[in-house]
């Protein structure tokens, strides 16, 4: 085959399987669940490559090895060889410990790998919560008259405090500590929900662009290569 | 008794994966830096990802285990498992044997790297006197630095003056922008050999040594381009783009972009104004449709700046006010987490 | 027996939503964008880094083929304008899905700018360079600002070569150097991880959003914050940011952006439609029930 040849059955072969898929919009049927199972099996394959690839052989493994190490031709070497290196084998045997899951008398080792890492990565929480909620809360205190100079600016004053009601009364609609009762709790309360509503609105709104775009994308594929392609193929034929 | 143990090992484990992270956090960086914690944190880090790392696996034994089974037994849908193994099977090895070529190419560049790394260790090894001891003397480790340079253009050229070079050459455009490329490379390299060879003094000697690193640096990268462009056109590379594009690309864009016609369904079954917050609700979501969209500015002109301010003011303050509670509520999982306050289930025996 | 709306067949209305959408792409039919602010905002910071070396642009192309409709544009309207900035730029990903991606984009950029610039060329090593897909996502992130060497951080490119033997990467040693860090993405979570790991205490890098359209109110509270400095919403970001690039550089061959958000703009109207329909519907049943 040419390499035209692979492109070519590349988009032919791509837009079957586009069309495969939208047949499920019709009713669920047999085609539809063959290339579903295909597209799970191939996004299952493409990742554990790419794994020992580009991190766990070239940053652990090949030092580790000291396969990068290079010999120069006055007999002297690149680097030495670090043995703290091989401390990278802990982890490695630890993380091993992830597939006792499959056995039914020792999967316990399994839970203490898989405690190891959500301890990490609560530890990393407590790291990332800060560098998150600082600048926020930072910029939450704003002026609710702004002033440039000596003329009021009242756009700006008008939008921080529409911001500051927003964020105040709806977090405010989510204290569940106590119980909302009064008049002006319920209409805090209130006013939070509305404005709350107002964001899932513009929440909706993107929303729609977000799948709109996927299916242009795969119309615009369908119609200018797959069709494009068919139709070279067709003319080729008759001709 | 047994099951304590094993709790109380999971509840350590678990505490012990947070200490790291906690710490590095709450000591200062002078302290950090003091006692080495700093400059070997993102040794410690890949560590933490090694444990990650090895567990590759267990998707792919999670499938086999399933749809093995399936198709062992012959239960409804074994064709359909026969398919995912097979794409997982196929995927696995085009992307081994993406990477194998890779390697090929870097063994084959691999005596340019080394004449590079030659130089600018000599560079640099020149500039430090305590590693200098431990070193051959300068003209001597120049010496060895011009003779391999120039076996490595010698060995370069020929390999590159054959006739299955040309034929290559002909027939792939890449191929001959790659060979062209080499053989400039190789002039550059000659020159900076013999600039090496006729200098007089240990500072132009070092100059040249640098431009040799340099020149070597850039072969060693060109032949792996040329490596490549080599390649490009081999079955397993076809296959491998075959299956990625054609498949994996379409697939799963396919795949999600059902949405955009179920929402559309959606829109007429379940979004009914009735209350005031529905009526919000859509109002909103009519603002940012309609001012995010080239039609929008014919119903008026200003629809994209009242969308940038619902979006900048209301919206980006109720998120805000939300993401609050939600980085709270975070904060407490994660401390709950690491003492294994709730998950009793988790490290229990069972 | 009354028509309802509600009791349409489901299969016609999808079909409707595909016939109308592909018209414009049918007709090859397209309109001028909205103006997005927060996109202009990205353009004037890019436009203010100074090109040349000694610095490095780091974009993170963390999305596959299930959000590749917006995010794919997106990662080339701000590598190509990067790409014309002579700003060397290091692509990598934290998802293994987007390998290809990484391969790909820079590629086809360059070959676009070469032929619209016949006498420039665009190289990998120089211009670009992939660091391939990190595993690891936040331990990764977080390792990267305290690191003495950034080359040695990232060790090698995603084909092998080390990167002090690239160009792109010769100087390039400090945190700081990094100009702007371009995170292109429609996974939960991915976005904050830059947010909150990618710092240290000396320096920020300028943080900028390439996000699908649902992620757009949530990145809009980052830009208010100051945390973002610039963002692409969805594919009306990227249409919006090819229009200015359009308008910078006249010879500049047309991409696939304002022809999908006009198309995507068909379908907001349509959804706007159904839901008046559906509600009217609603009504008219609800008064003939009443009647009746």
């Amino acid at each position: 085959m040419t390499p035209d040849s692979w492109q070519l059955a590349t988009i032919l072969v791509g837009g079957v399987a586009t069309i495969a898929i939208y047949s499920f919009l019709i009713k669920e049927n047999s085609l539809y669940r063959f290339f579903e199972h295909l597209f799970i099996g191939i996004a299952a394959g493409y990742g554990p490559v790419y794994a020992i690839r580009t991190n766990l052989w070239p940053r652990i493994l090949e030092p580790m090895l000291g396969l990068d190490i290079m010999h120069f031709p006055d007999g002297t070497v690149s680097h030495s060889y670090n043995p703290l290196l091989m401390l990278y084998l802990v982890p490695m045997l630890f993380g091993m410990l992830y597939y006792f899951i499959y056995s039914r008398r020792f999967s316990w080792l399994a839970k203490l790998v898989i405690g190891f890492s959500l301890g990490a990565s609560a530890g990393l929480t407590f790291k990332g919560f800060f560098a998150e909620i600082i600048p926020q809360i930072v910029t939450s205190f704003r002026p609710l008259v702004v002033f440039e100079g000596e003329n009021l600016l009242g756009m700006e004053s008008f939008s921080n405090t529409v911001f500051i009601v927003t964020l105040l009364s709806v977090m405010y609609y989510f204290f569940f500590s106590f119980r909302v009762s009064g008049k002006v709790d319920k209409g805090i309360s209130f006013t939070g929900r509305w404005l709350m509503m107002t964001c899932f609105g513009a929440y909706f709104g993107s929303t729609v662009m977000a799948r709109m775009a996927l299916l242009v994308e795969r119309l615009e594929f369908l119609i200018i290569d797959w069709w494009g392609a068919l139709g070279g193929i067709i003319n080729s034929t008759v001709a | 008794m047994e099951g304590g143990y094993r709790q109380r090992l999971v509840k350590f484990f678990t505490f012990l994966g947070g200490v790291y992270f906690v710490f590095e956090f709450l000591m200062p960086q002078a302290i950090l830096k003091s006692w080495g914690i700093a400059e070997r944190h993102e040794a410690i880090s890949l560590g933490f990802v090694a444990i990650g790392l090895v567990a590759f696996g267990l998707g792919i034994i999670n499938l086999f285990m399933i749809h093995g089974s399936k198709i062992v037994f012959r239960r409804k849908g074994w064709l359909n498992s026969i398919a995912l193994l097979t794409g997982l099977l196929m995927m696995v090895t085009f992307s081994a044997y993406d990477w194998r070529l890779d390697l090929r190419h870097e063994i084959n560049s691999r005596d340019a790297v080394v004449v590079a790394e030659f130089a600018r260790d000599i560079v640099m090894v020149n500039a430090d006197a305590e590693r200098r001891a431990s070193v051959p003397p300068l003209p001597v480790r120049l010496q060895f630095l011009a003779e391999s340079a120039e076996k490595l253009r010698a060995t370069t050229a020929e390999a590159f003056t054959n006739e299955a070079v040309a034929a290559q050459t002909r027939a792939n455009r890449d191929v001959a922008v790659a060979v062209t490329n080499i053989s400039e490379s190789l002039n550059v390299l000659q020159e900076s050999v013999q600039r090496l060879n006729a200098a007089d003094n240990d500072e132009a000697r070092l100059a040249a040594a640098q431009a040799i690193s340099a020149n070597a640096s850039s072969l060693a990268f060109l032949k792996k381009q040329y490596g490549r462009a080599v390649t490009a056109d081999s079955y397993g590379k076809r296959v491998y783009s075959f299956l990625f594009n054609a498949l994996f690309v379409s697939l799963g864009s396919a795949m999600f972009s059902l949405l955009g016609v179920y929402i559309a369904a959606a829109a007429y079954r379940a979004f009914r104004i009735r209350t005031v917050e529905s009526s919000l609700m859509m109002l909103a979501a009519l603002i940012v449709m309609l001012g995010q969209i080239p039609f929008g500015r014919w119903l008026y002109s200003e629809l994209p700046e009242i969308r940038a301010w619902l979006l900048e003011v209301p919206n980006a303050a109720a998120t805000r006010a939300i993401g609050f509670g939600a980085l709270v509520a975070s904060l407490v999982l994660a401390f709950r987490m690491w003492f294994s306050i709730e998950s009793d289930k988790f490290s229990g025996d069972k | 027996m009354a028509f309802s709306f509600a009791a349409l067949d489901r299969r016609i209305v999808y079909g409707l939503v595909l016939l109308c959408l592909a018209l414009p792409i049918i007709f090859e039919y397209s309109l001028p964008p909205s103006r997005m602010k927060a996109a202009d905002k990205l353009y004037q910071l890019v436009e203010a880094i100074p090109p040349g070396p000694g610095k490095i642009a780091l974009l993170a192309f963390d999305f596959g083929p299930s959000t590749r409709a917006e995010n794919e544009v997106q990662a080339e309207v701000l590598m190509e304008h990067l790409m014309r900035r002579r700003v060397p730029v290091a692509v990598f990903s934290l998802y293994p899905q987007a390998v290809d991606f990484l391969d790909a984009i820079p590629k086809r950029l360059a070959k676009k700018l070469t032929s619209e610039m016949p006498g420039e060329r665009w190289e990998y090593g120089v211009d670009w360079v992939n660091l391939g897909y990190r595993a690891g996502t936040a331990l990764f992130i977080q390792s990267i600002p305290k690191a003495e060497n950034l080359a040695e951080v990232f060790g090698k490119d995603a084909e092998g070569t080390r990167l002090s033997d690239l160009p792109a990467f010769k100087g390039i040693k400090d945190f700081k150097q990094i100009v702007l860090v371009g995170e292109v993405t429609g996974l939960a979570g991915m976005f904050n991880l830059y947010v909150q790991f990618f710092q240290s205490a000396e320096y920020i890098p300028p943080l900028v959003h390439g996000c699908t359209s649902i992620t757009i109110p949530e990145a809009y509270n980052y830009l208010d914050s100051g945390q973002l400095k610039g963002l692409l919403e969805g594919l009306a970001g990227a249409a919006w940011y090819s229009e200015l690039l359009e308008v910078a550089n006249p010879a500049r061959t047309l991409d696939s952006a304002p022809m999908r958000n006009t198309a995507t703009g068909i379908g907001h109207m349509i959804i706007i439609a159904l839901v008046l329909l559906g509600n009217l519907s609603a009504i008219a049943v609800r008064f003939r029930s009443k009647k009746a």
